[in-house]
């Protein structure tokens, strides 16, 4: 802990990782409560293992094919939002199979990452960090691209609040109040993309739904409002990042899944400690 | 204007997967009338309630409502679904989902205006949950979610409310304050009510749309012991009411 807290004042790369879990922590309490109360953690776990598929490529081209302009992220954020469109129109257009739509494109995007990667030179211990994040190697204009993407995500989660309140809670009713239900409805798919573009850098691709579901989890005990979860989760999602980061410095643990670790137990405490309350009063 | 129906139905058919639902559906809905539908589980009432807000579209014929195409006007009407299919769990208060049916006056960012707030509160107020508002939904017992869902219906000051199963939540003595505040409404605007029990059809309603696949339309005093056999398949009794000398609707027959 101390030894965090004196190093960071020194590394950049320390600075960098906690303003990147603190910058993920706030669009995953917005985006993320939508997800958790319009039932759709299956489509976002979609959307980020197809994440892999756009980093894979994209290291491809920028190494074998000299596109040096590139970064992974602009992978990932394209393969990103592609996912989610595909799997928001076949929600929308044919309702039954969703589910194995979803389930072709993670792993289709999954198996074209890793023979993008395969087939790029020095890049295959790289890996391992997209699958389970590496925090720690962000740098400075990754951070500048992340934070555009979290403006983006935050001015649009919370500017069209209303509209996503009521496409979530009924969208048949909001249908008939002349609300454009679909295109809301695939905005918050395209902003849930973005968030998980935000969570990959920070837990990598496999663990980015816990981070997505655990801290809203624990808010929703507490919330009356939709806002007040969204505001309740960003504070737990920024206590995971930055717990994470601290506790796994000193004896060099992987900081994703120490976040995830974190995010978990205090899930576990948290639920069973309002069911041991309840259980009391009743 | 005022002469064209509120709602019209012209030979529409509608099937799900290749299986009918509704065939051949011709009715109208007057301004102002009280109207019910009615008919037995599965008969396709909400069907036909979706096909009137263009939520479903006719696999054949025409659906009118307000004389043009339903995507365009119904947001002219209060609705109220069927509420099993929301989450009691939803983080939201009492007003919050009031005002949602104050929705789709705002552009991209909409925010509610002070106007917004004022409709829902008096929609709560004539529902009696004004008091509740900052009350979480998931807290409301199922008569009071159901009294808020009128709430936000009739927020946007609706000129036809359709409420599918209103008083499946009900207790019966709410109901019979439910069934005042209807013949309240009724006299400002047009309502189709969609239920399974006939006993709703009551004194006040003046024409019964009777579905089951097929559509039949009534005034509520033409209905004999013939049509409910028919519809329902086994006699039931029929339980006549006087009013004003005249025998004018049926109550409870289906009730069973």
């Amino acid at each position: 802990m101390f030894q965090f807290l004196i190093d960071v004042q020194q590394h950049s790369f320390l600075q960098y990782a906690l303003a990147t879990g603190l910058l993920a922590s706030i669009a995953c309490g917005v985006i993320g409560t939508y997800v958790i109360v319009r039932n759709i953690s299956y489509i976002a776990g979609g959307i980020s293992h197809t994440v892999l598929g756009g980093i894979g490529a994209a290291l491809y081209f920028k190494t074998v094919h000299g596109w040096n302009w590139i970064n992974p992220i602009y992978g990932a954020v394209l393969s990103a939002l592609i996912a989610a469109m595909i799997i928001g129109v076949v929600s929308l257009k044919a309702k039954q199979r969703t589910d194995t739509v979803i389930s072709a494109l993670w792993a289709v995007g999954m198996a074209g990452g890793i023979l993008f990667i395969s087939q790029t030179p020095g890049y295959s211990s790289d890996l391992m960090s997209y699958l389970f994040g590496n925090i720690l190697m962000v740098n400075e204009s990754d951070l500048y691209l992340l934070t555009v993407l979290d403006c983006i995500i935050v001015l649009i989660g919370l500017g069209c609040y209303n509209q996503f309140l009521a496409v979530c809670f009924d969208d048949e009713f909001a249908k008939v109040r002349g609300l454009r239900v679909d295109f809301y409805f695939l905005l918050l798919l395209g902003l849930t993309a973005l968030t998980i573009v935000l969570l990959v850098t920070v837990v990598g691709l496999v663990m980015v739904i816990a981070l997505l579901t655990l801290p809203i989890a624990i808010a929703g005990l507490f919330s009356s409002t939709l806002w007040r979860m969204m505001l309740l989760s960003a504070l737990f999602s920024a206590l995971f990042t930055t717990g994470g980061l601290v506790i796994s410095y000193v004896p060099d643990y992987p900081p994703g899944a120490t976040t995830i670790i974190l995010a978990g137990a205090t899930y576990l405490v948290m639920v069973t400690g309002t069911w041991l309350l309840h259980r009391r009063e009743a | 204007m005022a002469d064209s129906p509120v709602v019209e139905f012209e030979d529409v058919s509608f099937s799900y997967d290749g299986y009918p639902v509704l065939e051949e559906a011709t009715f109208s809905v007057r301004h102002g009338e009280f109207v019910s539908i009615v008919g037995p589980n599965g008969g396709g009432k909400t069907t036909l309630v979706k096909l009137m807000l263009g939520l479903l579209r006719p696999s054949q014929g025409r659906v009118r409502l307000f004389g043009g195409p339903p995507e365009e006007n119904r947001s002219r009407t209060g609705y109220l679904p069927q509420h099993a299919r929301l989450d009691p769990q939803f983080p939201a208060t009492v007003m919050d989902v009031a005002l949602m049916g104050r929705l789709g006056n705002s552009g991209f960012f909409g925010k509610y205006s002070r106007q917004d707030k004022q409709a829902a509160l008096a929609s709560l107020e004539q529902v009696g949950l004004k008091d509740l508002k900052s009350r979480r939904f998931s807290d409301l017992s199922g008569g009071q979610r159901q009294r808020l869902l009128i709430a936000r219906a009739l927020a946007s000051d609706p000129e036809l409310l359709i409420m599918d199963e209103p008083t499946a939540h009900l207790d019966r003595a709410v109901e019979g304050e439910f069934h005042e505040l209807l013949r309240e409404f009724n006299k400002r605007m047009t309502i189709v009510v969609v239920s399974h029990d006939l006993g709703f059809v009551s004194e006040f309603v003046e024409k019964v749309v009777c579905v089951k696949v097929r559509v039949m339309m009534h005034s509520t005093s033409d209905i004999t012991g013939q049509i409910i056999n028919d519809m329902y398949g086994s006699p039931r009794k029929l339980v006549r009411h006087n009013s004003g000398g005249e025998t004018k609707a049926i109550h409870q027959c289906f009730s069973s």
